[in-house]
């Protein structure tokens, strides 16, 4: 048995200011707390087998985070399901577990492509928020500023083939974004790459911290 | 009393006319903001009925999906019999004809509330009026009579305003805010809440509610054992609750000054000035600058004298509640020595007193009546021309003489937290925690918890294997630590410690043991428990020399460190660190030749086991400075100057200038502001309302400490570090903490005093009762144990 699992959860209301580091740190304890034994990596210092599909951005909520992990002992998904459900903290709720085969490739290696619901609160029109964003997606290079890791610069990138889709919508008081990005080790946008450069395009001015995001779909291949 | 709605008739109602949750979750926000805003005009002189406010608010929209749902929820209510719920309802829709400010009516609030929350959230009347006119398209006429609408509410709102002395955007702004805020500063999760184990209570079932302040930051807090053993305590009791708040970091901070979110419990998110008491604890005297900080950020006056009705009482707790003085025009109410039982005993009291309608100040006359409470405003010091106190004066005849610590006489029944908040943001302690016991009977001169924590009281070890058990089970915490002020002080420490090492071998838990004294015992437990992981053994000699660790009345041997340090090296440790305290009474620089000595001594040895090049050993000697504390033998001192600290750190440079040897020592102003505070009278309030106004607060941090504001406080107020920190007490001399009984007599204080400067020590009272006077007031369960 490869005794590999895989959690769907949600991350929805405060929670979502939980950064990566500490989500691991509680799923670590959450395992402990239930009783359940992760497998350890051999080597000089082992850590348990347990990760992100995806890393989530601090700030961001999500409807589809997915943890993968191994255990010592097998479990039956539903048993797992029900001594996790108990140990959540607010506004982190437990959706599925399934096991996996040991053949899978790890989500972190096969993830492809992320979907995002980015909601601005600005009032604009329908149909010219439609005309915008087709202009927008229709550039023949998309151009977005992107921090460099080694020298912290601003540097600009392409990201006009990261983009797989791009829809945009009104309801009363914001415009909705949703937009299908590729997303893992082989090619990754981030949405905040759209969402600046997107802004900078239709020229609206509204401040980063009144825009909320969620991750809704991850996708594999 | 009329007979109203019922949760279950309203959760049937919802289920029968298929109310969708949005809409639920739209008539919770409702009622809400209407309960609150009566309660708040209640408290204003108004008799509202809450009970129809929260019923109508919930039921309001029941028939929303269905066509001109304010009269079909009219008619289910009315053939119900709920004649008042169902009126509001009708004239919910069209209602802008608010009653006369004087007459104001439940339906009123109601009405008000539905114009000030869009979905489920409160924004406010401006939002909401602007989302109604862009909901769907309107006619000119229609736009035109939302906007009359709009101005009559507007006046409405401001007539309930100056009633209730406060915005009512103040009253519900944080949730819109906050989310705005946390976007942009350093680690949010220190403000969220919501953590596994905590605790939230719903506020319209409780008769008090409590923010539990914490002067410094949350992964500080989080890992203080007290607030967790206090959290506990109050929550376990119905009608009580227990909210946490921390002083939020520089960032967070400048963001809620510029949006005008007041600070907020963790748990509710609420106002700290909706709660009915703000408990401060008092770990540090340099944290209260931060306290003050943190009244400010709350919205709430410094001064209790300008604190009114509608705020909350401020109470503060711990070891530095012991000389209160300094804090005593900002505290109503001091809660001195254990708070466990004290605590919840206080806010049922205050819940019985609001019942019966009575003022702050009746509940102080009351409270002020159990054994550990001061309340400091029915006193009042006078002072001498040279500004030493001439008496105490009390202002109310029924408050006692002399405030005795509350004793919890025997601790082994008493609460302890088994399921304590887990942090989610990653706090300095990380771990399970077991107090073993509390009380320390060694009688260090210098030591002020050794001295206000007495009697020594143990819990059972059959209890502790329990407790260390169950929190582990419920905190996944693969790390236990026990705490007391001396480890290895716990009378069946063998036993205890041989069955944890067994538990948590077994279960994976790596046990940690703080403040052990280094002997044999020690080093086989060492060994077993840290494996290969030999991080770094901890000495506190705290002085140089023997004749000087006589006079504090440590006590500790050259050759007990050297034997120790010895061992350690052979079994392989490579970083050992030793404290030491300078500026001590009878200090000379003799002593301070010890310390180099000591650290000399400590290479040589290295040298002999691991060779002239002394493999990767390293030895760190930490120096700190004397601060003489109240309710210790040393509590007359005089401390050093600045100039004096600075010159023996200078010397200990030079001298400590020792291959392997790191040395550190601490800012010499910080320790006089912390003398200043530790022994100073009521005057020096004024210090810190100074230094607060220049910006002071987290004093405790390096890069925070502004020695320069501190200087100016100093000045402006005229409170002189000479008079309270460097110039030695007479023994005649009233003590601004003379009223605040410890236990231990001050008798016993002044002998332990002629013996440190006889250089004479004092036996453990585990040996013999040394006579400090504890057990005229309660039992001590280890007098005499190893007599």
């Amino acid at each position: 048995m490869a005794n590999r699992y895989v959690i769907k959860f949600t991350k929805t209301g405060y929670a979502k200011y939980t950064s990566h580091l500490d989500m691991l740190r509680f799923f670590k304890r959450a395992f402990r707390k239930s009783g359940i034994s992760l497998r350890y990596s051999k080597g000089f210092n082992p850590h348990p087998k347990l990760s992100f599909a995806q890393p989530l951005s601090l700030g961001y909520s999500s409807s589809c985070e997915l943890l993968e992990f191994e255990t010592e002992i097998h479990h039956d998904p539903g048993e797992i399901f029900s001594l996790l459900l108990n140990e959540m903290p607010e506004g982190m709720e437990i959706k599925q577990v399934e096991e996996m085969g040991a053949e899978v490739k790890s989500l972190a290696s096969s993830a492809d492509s992320a979907e995002y619901i980015v909601e601005i609160p600005f009032d604009v029109d329908q149909n010219k928020l439609k005309e915008i964003c087709g202009a927008y997606i229709e550039q023949d290079e998309i151009i977005a500023l992107k921090r460099r890791k080694k020298d912290k610069k601003m540097v600009p990138v392409d990201i006009k083939n990261m983009i797989r889709s791009l829809e945009a919508n009104t309801t009363h008081t914001s415009i909705v974004l949703k937009m299908d990005l590729d997303c893992g080790s082989v090619s990754n946008c981030s949405p905040e790459l759209v969402i600046s450069s997107f802004l900078e395009f239709a020229d609206i001015k509204v401040p980063r911290y009144k825009i909320e995001v969620e991750r809704t779909k991850l996708e594999f291949v | 009393m009329t007979k109203r709605i019922t949760k279950d008739e309203i959760n049937k109602l919802y289920e029968e006319w298929k109310t969708p949750d949005h809409v639920k979750a739209h008539c919770r926000a409702v009622s809400n903001v209407g309960v609150k805003l009566a309660e708040e005009l209640n408290k204003h002189g108004y008799s509202l009925d809450l009970e129809l406010i929260r019923g109508t608010g919930l039921i309001h929209d029941v028939a929303r999906t269905h066509e001109n749902h304010a009269d079909l929820g009219y008619g289910i209510l009315k053939n119900l019999g709920y004649d008042d719920e169902a009126n509001i309802v009708k004239v919910h829709m069209g209602y802008p004809k608010f009653n006369d400010i004087k007459n104001i009516d439940e339906c009123d609030i109601i009405c008000l509330a539905d114009r000030l929350v869009k979905e489920d959230k409160y924004v406010g009347l401006d939002e909401r009026i602007e989302y109604i006119l862009n909901k769907a398209p309107k006619t000119e006429e229609v736009k035109q009579r939302i906007c009359k609408s709009k101005e009559i509410t507007r006046k409405f709102i401001e007539d309930i305003e100056t009633v209730i002395e406060k915005t009512i955007d103040q009253m519900f702004i944080v949730q819109g805010k906050l989310d705005e805020i946390l976007k942009q500063v350093e680690k949010p999760g220190r403000y969220i809440g919501g953590e596994v184990n905590s605790i939230k209570k719903d506020h319209s079932n409780l008769k008090v509610k409590l923010a539990f302040a914490f002067p410094d930051i949350y992964e500080i807090g989080m890992s203080y054992l007290g607030m967790q053993i206090l959290y506990n305590a109050v929550n376990k009791e119905e009608g009580l609750c227990c909210e946490r708040v921390f002083a939020p970091a520089p960032d967070m901070e400048d963001l809620m000054r510029k949006e005008g979110l007041p600070l907020f419990t963790l748990e509710t998110k609420t106002p700290l000035k909706e709660m009915d008491i703000v408990g401060f604890t008092l770990q540090y005297e340099m944290s209260f600058s931060t306290i003050l900080n943190m009244l400010s950020l709350a919205n709430i006056p410094l001064y209790s004298k300008e604190r009114g009705e509608e705020c909350p009482i401020i109470a503060a707790g711990g070891p530095c509640a012991f000389n209160p003085e300094p804090l005593a025009d900002f505290v109503d109410m001091f809660l001195i020595g254990d708070g466990e039982v004290l605590l919840p005993k206080v806010m049922n009291l205050y819940g019985q007193c609001r019942e019966n309608h009575l003022s702050k100040r009746e509940f102080l006359e009351k409270v002020c009546k159990f054994e550990g409470v001061y309340v400091p405003c029915f006193y009042e010091p006078e002072y001498k021309e040279d500004g030493t106190i001439k008496r105490l004066c009390k202002l109310n005849e029924d408050a006692p003489d002399r405030v005795i610590k509350n004793i919890i006489p025997d601790i082994e029944e008493v609460d302890f937290p088994i399921k304590p908040v887990i942090p989610m943001v990653e706090s300095v302690h990380d771990r399970a925690v077991i107090e073993t016991f509390r009380g320390c009977s060694r009688g260090c001169r210098f030591c002020q918890a050794g001295m206000i924590y007495r009697p020594v009281r143990e819990r059972s070890r059959k209890k502790l294997i329990d407790l260390a058990k169950k929190q582990i089970e419920a905190t996944g915490n693969d790390e236990l630590s026990l705490l007391s002020l001396s480890t290895s002080d716990y009378s069946d420490f063998h036993g205890l410690t041989l069955e944890l090492m067994d538990y948590c071998k077994k279960n994976n838990v790596s046990l940690s043991l703080p403040s052990l004294r280094i002997d044999k015992f020690a080093f086989e437990v060492l060994n077993k428990i840290q494996e290969y992981k030999k991080s770094g053994l901890t000495y506190a000699p705290e002085a140089g020399t023997q004749r000087l660790r006589d006079v504090i009345n440590k006590g500790v041997t050259e050759e007990d460190i050297y034997t120790s340090v010895e061992e350690a090296i052979k079994l392989g440790w490579k970083h050992i660190k030793l404290y030491f305290m300078i500026g001590l009474p009878t200090e000379t620089y003799e002593d301070l030749d010890g310390i180099a000595e000591i650290a000399k001594k400590i290479i040589d040895i290295n040298h002999e086991y691991n060779g002239p090049k002394g493999g990767r050993f390293r030895l760190t000697v930490s120096v700190s400075n004397f601060v003489p504390k109240a309710d210790t033998p040393f509590q007359w001192e005089r401390q050093n100057t600045p100039e004096e600290f600075e010159a023996k750190h200078n010397y200990l440079e030079q001298k400590l200038r020792i291959k392997g040897v790191t040395f550190n020592y601490h800012d010499s102003f910080t320790s006089v502001c912390e003398a200043v505070f530790a022994k100073g009278d009521r005057r020096c309030g004024k210090a810190l309302m100074e230094a607060h106004k220049l910006g002071c607060r987290f004093d405790g941090w390096t890069e925070h400490f502004h020695p320069d504001r501190w200087q100016k406080a100093f000045e402006i107020s005229g409170v002189s570090p000479e008079f309270y920190a460097f110039r030695e007490k007479n023994t005649d001399e009233i003590l601004p903490w003379d009223h605040i009984d410890c236990g231990v007599s001050k008798n016993f204080f002044l002998k332990e005093r002629e013996r440190a400067y006889s250089e004479v020590i004092t036996q453990d009272c585990r040996y013999g009762c040394k006579g400090c006077g504890l057990n005229k007031k309660v039992k001590c369960e280890m007098e005499g144990i190893y007599g």
